[in-house]
């Protein structure tokens, strides 16, 4: 409910009315008076048949939290939880404050807030819902390559939570957090960043190697978008609408990718550098030909290149976001990518990874060191409802 | 910062007649209402006494939103001789045309509800109830004016949902729907068993 809007109705009840000595009356409309860009005034509906931050634009900015369970929270506690962080999720998505919101000039730039809420297989358990596990695997796989760190692993609960402003995001997470407090325990968090709206209007953006990352993604609203990310029930009709997301810290080796010659980390990627068309084509969204040879007939797009070890990737919905916290304990640089894709089953992504893992040209520069899975339940339709209720039902 | 917001400014001239002055003679008793309080007096009189109007005021309940309410989870708190405590905090805005004063409130799960301030950081009932002007906002938030719940027999906890009602000084009354939340600010350490 809008409250300021309710409240500028009330001109007409007041008209016409005996008010003795003050003889008048002053109503109007209450205003935020703070100036706000379209970039910040920009907001993004929070009920909906599918949570918000899959299918929604991407935003310059990402806070992704993961939440332990304390012992004492079962089913019943679980839904107090929802209850709450949907409610909240609604307010502040709307560019309102939290309830009880401790900083609420925080909460009045919006900008494009998204707040997606994900349930681990912990949390299944807790609820003793485990029945109602909807995914094909109980974990991401171990893969050869991992070297996963506790502090970027795993969780009960998930927060993805994200705006065109830092500030914005973290308030947000601050006031779910507190929502989280007698509930669970934040385990971990990670930070990351997009491009900003209008800096590539139309391409898509750059990795921290200096590639385009994104090509061959399915477009949201479209058919093979929704076959791809969109489960349809038919195992746990609970699930209907909802979706799975990996998250992958990935590290990315820059010093050393710094030294490899750019025909090099062309061949590796099967991407040319200058407009991330497929090796041997012109346009970034051109479908790569990975038949095609050389004049020495050799093919064009390595048999390890990532994107041909990656070609299945149109099953899943890539949304991922760099990060750069500075260096490691071992002074090398702490930057990479938050790999996140989203998918009817988690099963698609694994097959993806499993092909990577075992022949990526690029796994000798890049190095996953965090893995976890959600799964994101489908969206609250309306006011009445929160998000995780069809879980319960 | 003044807890009561004046929702407007720009100002719309009404200008009105008295009910009392039309009256006719023949009436011997003349009902009126406090303009401020809207309770009753009948008078002998034709004409209503200053600070009374002839015209039945709009039940509070018509004129009073009440938004962004919420209620202080009691997770953490320890058993307690007489009951349980905690208060709930909201917006009431008014928007009819008079004053209006929230004088208590009742809840099925709390024997006793009240309208309290905090005054030189002690806590106490308000005296003469909370009076929201025509057309202002009053912002109940912690630290400042509440709804007191007291005597309880069970704790509030995170996520539930609870109704009570606000009583006011016409007899007007509101039922509120509020989440309860917990207000532990920050405080990693939180331990639910303590």
């Amino acid at each position: 409910m809008d409250r300021r809007a309710f409240i500028g109705m009330g001109l007409t009840g007041a008209a016409g009315v005996a008010v003795g000595a003050t003889g008048a009356m002053a109503v109007s409309f209450a205003r935020d008076l703070s100036s706000k860009g379209a970039v910040g005034a920009t907001t993004v509906p929070f009920y909906g048949q599918h949570q918000p931050g899959i299918d929604t634009p991407q935003a310059a900015h990402a806070a992704l939290v993961a939440f332990r369970l304390r012992e004492s929270t079962d089913a019943e506690r679980l839904q107090r939880l929802l209850r709450l962080w949907s409610g909240d999720a609604a307010l502040l998505q709307s560019g309102q404050p939290a309830l009880a919101d401790s900083n609420p000039e925080l909460s009045r730039t919006p900008a494009s807030l998204t707040i997606t809420i994900g349930l681990g297989r912990g949390a299944f358990a807790a609820a003793s819902l485990l029945h109602r596990w909807p995914l094909a695997y109980n974990e991401i796989p171990a893969f050869d390559i991992d070297r996963l760190d506790p502090r970027w692993t795993g969780g009960d609960l998930l927060l993805q939570v994200s705006a065109n402003d830092g500030a914005t995001v973290t308030h947000a997470v601050r006031e779910l957090m507190k929502d989280a407090l007698p509930f669970a325990e934040r385990v971990w968090q990670q930070s990351g960043w997009h491009v900003q709206p209008d800096v590539h209007p139309g391409e898509s953006p750059r990795n921290l190697f200096g590639f385009k990352e994104g090509a061959g993604n399915p477009v949201p609203g479209t058919a093979d978008f929704a076959s791809a990310v969109w489960n349809d029930g038919a195992a746990q009709p609970w699930f209907e609408g909802g979706t799975a997301i990996a998250i992958r810290r990935i590290r990315m080796d820059l010093d050393r990718w710094d030294q490899v010659p750019p025909l090099m980390q062309e061949s590796t990627f099967g991407r040319h550098v200058i407009n991330g068309a497929p090796l041997g084509g012109t346009s970034e969204f051109q479908k790569p030909d990975f038949r095609m040879r050389n004049g020495k007939g050799a093919l064009v797009i390595p048999e390890n290149a990532h994107i041909r070890r990656a070609e299945a990737r149109r099953n899943i919905f890539r949304r991922p976001f760099n990060y750069d916290d500075g260096l490691t304990a071992d002074g090398l640089p702490d930057a990479g990518l938050l790999f996140i894709a989203f998918g009817s089953d988690i099963d698609r992504y694994v097959g993806i990874q499993a092909a990577l893992a075992k022949q990526d040209a690029l796994n000798v520069w890049t190095t996953p060191v965090g893995s976890a899975m959600f799964v994101i339940p489908p969206g609250a339709p309306s006011e009445a409802h929160w998000v995780g209720e069809t879980l319960f039902a | 910062m003044k807890n009561a917001t004046r929702i407007g400014a720009v100002v719309t001239a009404v200008s009105l007649l008295l009910g009392g002055t039309a009256a006719a003679a023949v009436t011997k008793h003349t009902t009126c209402y406090n303009i401020k309080t809207h309770v009753k007096k009948v008078v002998t009189t034709a004409k209503c006494p200053k600070g009374y109007s002839r015209k039945a005021p709009v039940k509070t309940e018509r004129g009073v939103t009440v938004s962004m309410a919420w209620v202080k989870a009691l997770d953490t708190a320890m058993p307690m001789s007489g009951g349980f405590m905690t208060a709930a905090f909201m917006h009431i805005s008014n928007i009819s045309d008079r004053d209006v004063t929230l004088v208590g409130g009742a809840a099925a799960w709390a024997p006793m509800v009240q309208v309290h301030e905090v005054m030189n950081g002690m806590m106490q009932q308000k005296p003469g109830g909370l009076t929201i002007k025509a057309g202002y906002t009053e912002s109940l938030q912690a630290g400042g004016n509440h709804v007191m719940f007291m005597n309880m027999p069970k704790k509030v906890l995170a996520g539930d949902e609870v109704t009570f009602i606000l009583k006011f000084a016409d007899g007007g009354q509101l039922t509120v729907k509020a989440p309860v939340k917990s207000t532990n600010s920050g405080s990693e350490t939180y331990k639910p068993s303590m």
